[in-house]
């Protein structure tokens, strides 16, 4: 019976044939509120996000869903020890509203990637592998390098779970809140969209009370496989977790430069757990100075800001019910410039490996909250 | 004094955002500005004209690249009568130019970016590169 529903799930995911890369990072409401103090305790990446530990799978069934069985197949069959896979599938139905324009519906599969780790000991290769997207129409004459694509690839040396790593190859590095959804202002506005992972030397030690990472990046030098800036760089990130763990507080900065401009980002971020109201708040402030190199000299530096705020009511096993700000002012002192967003997520996870995500959007332009633009999507979302 | 300038130093966001008070007319309206500050993160992104996706035909990622395609010229030579001119950008026409009707959603229903529209503020800063000639500088 086990065998014939995980079968059906895997035929359905498989269905999902053109699917895309709407990365799939950590949630981060579930740190401290699930009792978890750390990504890592739960992901295999030190940043989260991505393949789940055993006990990680364990949770997304007891304390998640609160049914079902989050092994692997549902449980059906167990890979050996040196090797872990999983799978991340997402389809989207709804519909979007520009201001002034007519309501447009939407159906796209948004998400299918596998990943596959190999562990020999310390030493650790992880690949996701995926299916791009197809949120719009694609050019015509498509070869297979526009519908697969390895976002993530990377070897990794730890000695155990609370020892410095060291990874090298495709990733993104730790930085901001890493929420799993690309659109929000902090990964579309500073250099982490959609296949934007650049290539990374990174290492980091995480501990039970602060964690530290950092990593030198150049830009993915194959273009049929990314987008974005093709900056190189270096980030840092230091967070520290208080209030018997209940707490965090997070400086990062980061530097990143192309041959048109420089980009300099200092942030902030916190993260607190309310447990009485079981509230998960979380936010992030950066800064960034961007100044144009290829502009002849007659272009100004400018100082940008991305904000996100939000409010998490965790009703776990089962919901998750949150609200969300966020800001972007691509230039500080230009009238008019900002980009502002208001937006309602619900989130059910009737059983282990399943999620619903209702996404309501409002973004206005310009400062001009009275007209803004209006999104809406429902999310059916299967992780293997 | 080291308190003090550390405390301007954590205002200084603040007072700009308060002050936020310059027009499109206080910003290049250079090439350069033009593609890196607008073009490139609003429209050169991965499911749309980057080299990964190219919607529509175009690949908007690199300066040379996207103002040939934009323009019909070549960065860096002299434009001259044989230029061909482009679809989308007709210097010195704004009103004329494709990209302009795109950017401000007027009539067509292909309004660019399709997710989220740029500012005025910012297509006007296009819209005035495009009067002052769309040159590649």
């Amino acid at each position: 019976m086990r065998l014939s529903v995980a079968l059906a799930f895997a035929i359905a995911a498989a269905a999902v044939v053109v699917a895309a890369p709407g990365a799939a990072r950590a949630y981060p409401q579930f740190q401290f509120s699930t009792d978890n103090e750390r990504c890592g305790n739960c992901h295999l990446a030190p940043m989260g996000g991505g393949l789940l530990n055993d006990f990680g799978r364990g949770e997304s069934a007891d304390t998640i869903s609160g049914r079902g069985d989050g092994a692997f197949l549902h449980g059906a069959w167990e890979p050996p020890g040196w090797l872990l896979l999983g799978a991340d599938l997402r389809g989207v139905l709804g519909g979007k509203q520009l201001d002034g324009q007519d309501p447009e519906l939407l159906a796209f599969p948004m998400q299918a990637d596998l990943y596959a780790r190999v562990n020999a000991g310390p030493v650790s290769l992880a690949i996701t592998a995926g299916l791009r997207g197809a949120a719009r129409e694609r050019a015509a004459g498509p070869t297979p390098t526009e519908y697969v694509v390895s976002r993530e690839h990377y070897v990794m040396y730890q000695r155990q779970d609370d020892a410095p790593y060291v990874r090298l190859g495709r990733f993104y590095p730790v930085f901001g809140v890493r929420t799993q959804d690309h659109t929000a202002y902090p990964r579309r506005h500073l250099g982490f969209y959609l296949l934007e992972e650049p290539y990374a030397l990174g290492g980091g030690v995480v501990r039970a009370t602060w964690e530290a990472h950092a990593s030198a990046f150049v830009g993915n030098p194959v273009p049929f496989t990314g987008a974005g800036p093709r900056a190189r760089g270096a980030t840092a990130y230091y967070e520290r977790r208080l209030a018997g763990n209940t707490r965090a507080l997070a400086g990062q900065a980061r530097f990143a430069m192309t041959d048109e401009d420089r980009r300099y980002t200092a942030g902030a971020v916190g993260k607190q757990w309310l447990a009485g109201p079981k509230l998960m708040l979380l936010g992030e402030l950066d800064l960034q100075l961007q100044s144009f190199t290829a502009a002849g000299g007659g272009a100004d530096a400018r100082l940008q800001m991305v904000g996100h705020a939000s409010v998490t009511r965790m009703m776990l096993p089962g919901w998750m019910i949150g609200a969300a700000l966020q800001r972007w002012a691509p230039d500080l002192t230009l009238r008019g410039s900002t980009r502002n967003a208001f937006e309602v997520n619900v989130q059910a996870f009737p059983w282990a490996h399943v999620e619903l995500h209702l996404l309501l959007r409002a973004e206005a332009t310009g400062g001009d909250t009275f007209a803004p633009n209006l999104l809406s999507l429902l999310q059916l979302h299967y992780y293997l | 004094m080291q308190r003090a300038s550390l405390a301007a130093a954590a205002l200084a966001p603040l007072a700009a955002l308060v002050a936020a008070c310059d027009t499109a007319e206080d910003r290049s309206a250079s090439w350069g500005y033009v593609h890196t500050a607008i073009i490139r993160p609003s429209c050169a992104t991965a499911a749309c004209h980057s080299h990964l996706s190219t919607a529509g035909g175009l690949d908007l990622s690199s300066p040379d690249a996207a103002y040939s395609l934009l323009t019909g010229r070549t960065c860096g030579a002299p434009p001259h009568d044989a230029d061909p001119i482009g679809n989308f950008v007709r210097p010195g026409q704004p009103e004329s130019s494709q990209l302009m009707w795109m950017l401000r959603g007027e009539g067509t229903s292909l309004v660019m970016p399709p997710d989220v529209p740029l500012p005025d503020v910012e297509i006007a800063i296009v819209e005035r590169w495009i009067l002052e000639g769309a040159t590649c500088d």
